[in-house]
């Protein structure tokens, strides 16, 4: 599943906005400081909303969102388990 | 034991000698004897404390693997937050909470008094509380494999370049390493000894140098201008920086020595263009501990009040981890009051594309000042002291606000050289984590730029003071 | 593995060794600091002590081609003994050696066969040490334990008896001061460093720690009545030393002693007590065992108080039967036949309170008398030995 572009328009937008690259899909997103403990929040949303899925809080981990790659693989899972 | 001491130097050569001559699983073993004794240098009774940690957050992970049962796992866990909590509660907390009560006792007129316990602080338990939870946590979560010996997860606990001021390692990243270390493997201890030097550098030729002055201005003994104030928050914010970031670049020196690698704790955080990017950059290692453990627990899918206070109570318990003092308290929650002001006017200022090197500039002054001033608290013996001198500090208009602040020149220009140069390392930085100037060298010039390095070094170091995080 | 360690660990450190040893502790170099190095007043005590250091060798190296006579003891050595005028007056006498002040601030006795590398050297004919009431303590003076160090002596002078963990970064300093003039010297070599980039080096002007020719500080102390005599308490070595055969009680109190962090060096008391408390001090030890390496190098050893002032009883040393430390030290030199310079020989210079600029050290017309006073002992002593040489 490929992420929609209002997703990566958000972390594009991130990266801009903190004078960092645009991320590669295996870069770090927390790293390059693309996603923090507030962006998360906003992110969250805009994936849910543009994924079609629910992220249930005990699957709220960093480690969910580490990079874009991981992001997609995670999404995909979610949609595939969705009702 | 710290590592600007010459004992750590002897201690070191025993270190690379054992682990040379060794086999892999019998030098797991051996670092784990060096860093119990590494460890027993401050306070010999204190390595059963740490022993204790261990055993109990072993066995602890080894019940839970063993069940299934949801509510056994989840009281487990419980029993190990509430040991080991406890045990940092009851070293670093008591008496602090003693005191705190028998202040409201007095307050509210009773004669009644709790007994205020006087424990000697075991060097580097916050720290290494944090990691043996974050074992047992992340195998709660089947983010991490449980150990697979006891000495395995005690070397991750107790090994000796981080055990005492961090970086905080997480299990999951740490544990694998152990079971494929290769030491001595020349490019990464070319590395290694490159991060050492570094932090060598920073901690005793600024960290050491800029503390007679720290200690002079923050003495106490005769009022300071408000200037002089500032001169010494500058020369504080040198310390800390070069006493902190130094020990984490000898402790990721160390790791690449002996064939580990130990995660990132600094980036140039004199230059973050807020205070959100300010910790981020800032003990990357505790910030992301506390934002996975304890931040995003507590809730992200809240109201925006609910969010606030959740960051302001993070901030706070963040404070008191750094001391149990109120001073470090109101200095968690002035960061957290910074962070929430950040996000909120991220979300309300848009920069334009042509302005943004000047609001990035503009961010990091401000940044950068208010920075200096959290330090007060942090520098201060007690919130009455910081008060006092934050006072002078921001009464700009006084007369005799610039009062003796000629004798600070030549250390001023120093100072200003150092700045100067860390900004250049901030300019050509690499990736971090891929710092290696001295490999790009051919052999000789690196012999002698080491060699040079290390005798500049033992020459211009100052008067040895121990770390400042070791008293956390 | 192999070439790694060789090429990456060990060359730098050989290469630190070969900078630190022939770079920077060259004749050059050390005549260049020696000249430059600070006095005690500009709050610099270490890299003070360190040039008192690098002053004897610095001496060390250079051979007049005459014996010599190193007087060695504490700053009240290094500011009470006028060597210029003592070798004058020994070379109107027409004696053929020449005396060199070795005196080193806070000297403690335990420290005399740790110096033995600038010491026993072989243009040396004798050794004169002055000794204080403190000199023969059983605690290590810290400011000096980095620089005034051998790791064989202070092993044979120490069993486990007498270890510290807060004593442990300072004894590993030395073993690498040891063998590192860098390490050894760095204070010094740092301020020099920096007080010549600055331009504010300043050449030495005069030997001691104290300006000759300024006024003397006000000392008369009003003499009360005699203070009762005051029994020194144990100190953790004592107990070490007294149940050190009894298996449990002893590795408790031994234990203890090891946790127990040590006062500095700020306060003389303590050491005197120290002195007091046993027959088998490190002090007396070092004492002993610097007797036996004059013998072993031939050098002829003479042992005597410097001149402390009577008025230090109706002050810090108030009620401490110090007259113990001279009987300990009679004993000594009786069992090893060396000669003692007796404190009764100086006993005008010590009921003299001008003669002082405070409880420690000689003011200028203090030193004058006294080094007078020790020309004509080294002429006797120096005398008496040569013949009895001769006559053998």
């Amino acid at each position: 599943m490929a992420l929609p572009h209002p997703v990566l328009d958000f972390l594009y937008e991130r990266a801009r906005r903190g004078s960092a690259n645009i991320p590669e899909n295996n870069d770090d997103l927390f790293k390059l400081r693309i996603l923090d403990s507030f962006a998360l929040i906003e992110f969250l949303l805009i994936l849910e909303e543009h994924c079609g899925i629910k992220v249930p809080d005990s699957d709220v981990l960093p480690e969910n969102f580490q990079t874009i790659e991981i992001i997609d693989r995670f999404a995909a899972a979610r949609w595939a388990h969705s009702p | 034991m710290s590592f600007a001491s010459a004992t750590f130097f002897l201690f070191l050569a025993a270190a690379i000698t054992g682990c040379a001559v060794l086999g892999r699983q019998s030098r797991i073993r051996f670092l784990l004897v060096m860093s119990l004794l590494f460890y027993s240098a401050a306070y010999p009774p204190h390595v059963l404390l740490l022993l204790t940690s261990c055993i109990v957050d072993y066995w602890i992970v080894a019940l839970m693997v063993r069940t299934k049962h949801p509510d056994l796992r989840r009281g487990l866990l419980v029993l190990s937050l509430a040991v080991n909590l406890g045990l940092l509660a009851t070293f670093k907390y008591s008496g602090f909470f003693a005191t705190t009560a028998n202040q409201i006792l007095a307050a509210a007129g009773t004669k009644v008094t709790v007994p205020v316990p006087s424990l000697l602080l075991p060097v580097g338990i916050s720290f290494y509380t944090f990691q043996t939870l974050s074992y047992t946590i992340d195998v709660y979560r089947g983010l991490c494999q449980p150990a697979r010996s006891f000495s395995e997860f005690a070397m991750f606990v107790s090994f000796f370049p981080h055990l005492a001021a961090g970086p905080i390692l997480r299990a999951r990243d740490f544990l694998p390493q152990i079971r494929g270390h290769e030491p001595f493997q020349r490019e990464q201890t070319v590395r290694g000894i490159e991060l050492m030097l570094v932090g060598f550098f920073k901690k005793c030729v600024v960290a050491d140098n800029c503390a007679p002055l720290v200690n002079q201005i923050f003495s106490g003994g005769e009022p300071m201008s408000g200037s002089t104030l500032w001169i010494g928050c500058l020369f504080f914010a040198a310390q800390i920086y070069g006493d902190f970031s130094g020990y984490s670049d000898i402790a990721r020196g160390l790791g690449y020595m002996f064939g580990f690698r130990i995660p990132v704790n600094f980036e140039w955080p004199y230059f973050s263009r807020s205070m959100l990017e300010f910790w981020q950059r800032w003990h990357i290692t505790l910030s992301s501990f506390i934002r996975d453990y304890v931040y995003i627990p507590l809730g992200i899918r809240v109201g925006r009040l609910r969010l606030t206070f959740n960051v302001l109570l993070v901030w706070l318990l963040c404070g008191l981890w750094h001391g149990a003092a109120w001073k470090f308290v109101l200095w968690g929650l002035y960061h957290g009051a910074l962070v929430v002001a950040t996000h909120i006017a991220g979300n309300r200022i848009r920069v334009p594309e042509r302005l943004r090197l000047a609001a990035n500039t503009l961010g990091m002054g401000l940044t950068f000042v208010l920075v200096l001033i959290s330090w007060i608290f942090f520098r201060s013996a007690d919130l009455t002291t910081a008060w006092t001198y934050l006072r002078e500090m921001l009464y700009l208009t006084n007369s005799s606000f610039f009062g003796g602040i000629g004798r600070y020149k030549v250390a001023l220009a120093w100072l200003g050289l150092a700045a100067l140069a860390h900004a250049i390392t901030y300019v050509l930085r690499y990736d971090v984590d891929e710092l290696s100037l001295l490999w790009r060298l051919p052999y000789t010039v690196r012999l002698v730029a080491v060699t040079g390095t290390i005798a500049v070094t033992i020459l211009f170091s100052g008067q040895a003071t121990s770390f400042i995080y070791f008293q956390f | 593995m192999a070439k790694t360690l060789i090429c990456e660990i060990l060359s730098p450190l050989f290469g630190l060794f070969l900078i630190s040893n022939w770079f920077i502790g060259s004749d050059n170099v050390i005549r260049f600091v020696e000249a430059h190095r600070p006095d005690r007043v500009k709050d610099l005590q270490i890299a003070h002590a360190e040039g008192q250091l690098l002053h004897i060798e610095s001496r060390s190296r250079n051979d007049t081609g005459k014996p010599r006579v190193l007087i060695v003891g504490s700053s009240s050595v290094f500011n009470g003994v006028d060597e210029h005028l003592i070798n004058a007056m020994l070379a109107a006498a027409g004696a053929n050696f020449e005396v060199v002040n070795c005196g080193l601030t806070g000297m403690h006795a335990y420290e005399l066969p740790m110096l033995r590398q600038w010491l026993l050297r072989s243009n040396v004919a004798g050794i004169v040490y002055l000794y204080n009431y403190y000199s023969f303590s059983d605690d290590l003076y810290d400011m000096a334990l980095p620089m005034r160090w051998n790791t064989l002596e202070f092993a044979r002078l120490n069993g486990i008896y007498d270890l510290r963990l807060s004593e442990l970064d300072n004894l590993a300093a030395g073993v690498l001061g040891e063998s590192l003039f860098l390490v050894r010297y760095r204070q010094l070599l740092r301020y020099t460093a920096i007080a010549w980039s600055a331009g504010h080096l300043e050449t030495r002007t005069y030997p001691y720690d104290f300006e000759p020719g300024r006024a003397r500080p006000e000392t008369t102390v009003r003499r009360t009545k005699e203070p009762a005599v005051e029994e020194p308490g144990l100190t953790l070595q004592d107990e070490v030393y007294g149940k050190h055969d009894a298996l449990w009680d002893g590795i408790v109190a031994r234990w203890r002693l090891f946790l127990t962090p040590r006062e500095p060096f700020s306060r003389i008391r303590p050491p005197v007590e120290s002195s007091l408390s046993r027959h088998n001090t490190r002090g007396y030890r070092g004492l002993e065992r610097f007797v036996e390496l004059t013998r072993n190098a031939k050098i002829q050893f003479v042992v005597g108080p410097v001149p402390e002032p009577n008025f230090k009883k109706f002050d810090y040393m108030g009620g401490l039967p110090v007259e113990r430390i001279d009987r300990r030290i009679q004993e000594i030199t009786r069992k090893y036949g060396i000669v003692l310079l007796g404190r009764s020989e100086i006993a005008d210079i010590e009921k003299k309170d001008q003669l002082f600029r405070d409880p420690i050290h000689l003011y200028d017309n203090g030193r004058s008398i006294y080094s007078t006073y020790l020309a004509a002992r080294l002429q006797e002593v120096l005398r008496n030995s040569n013949d009895a040489d001769t006559a053998k």
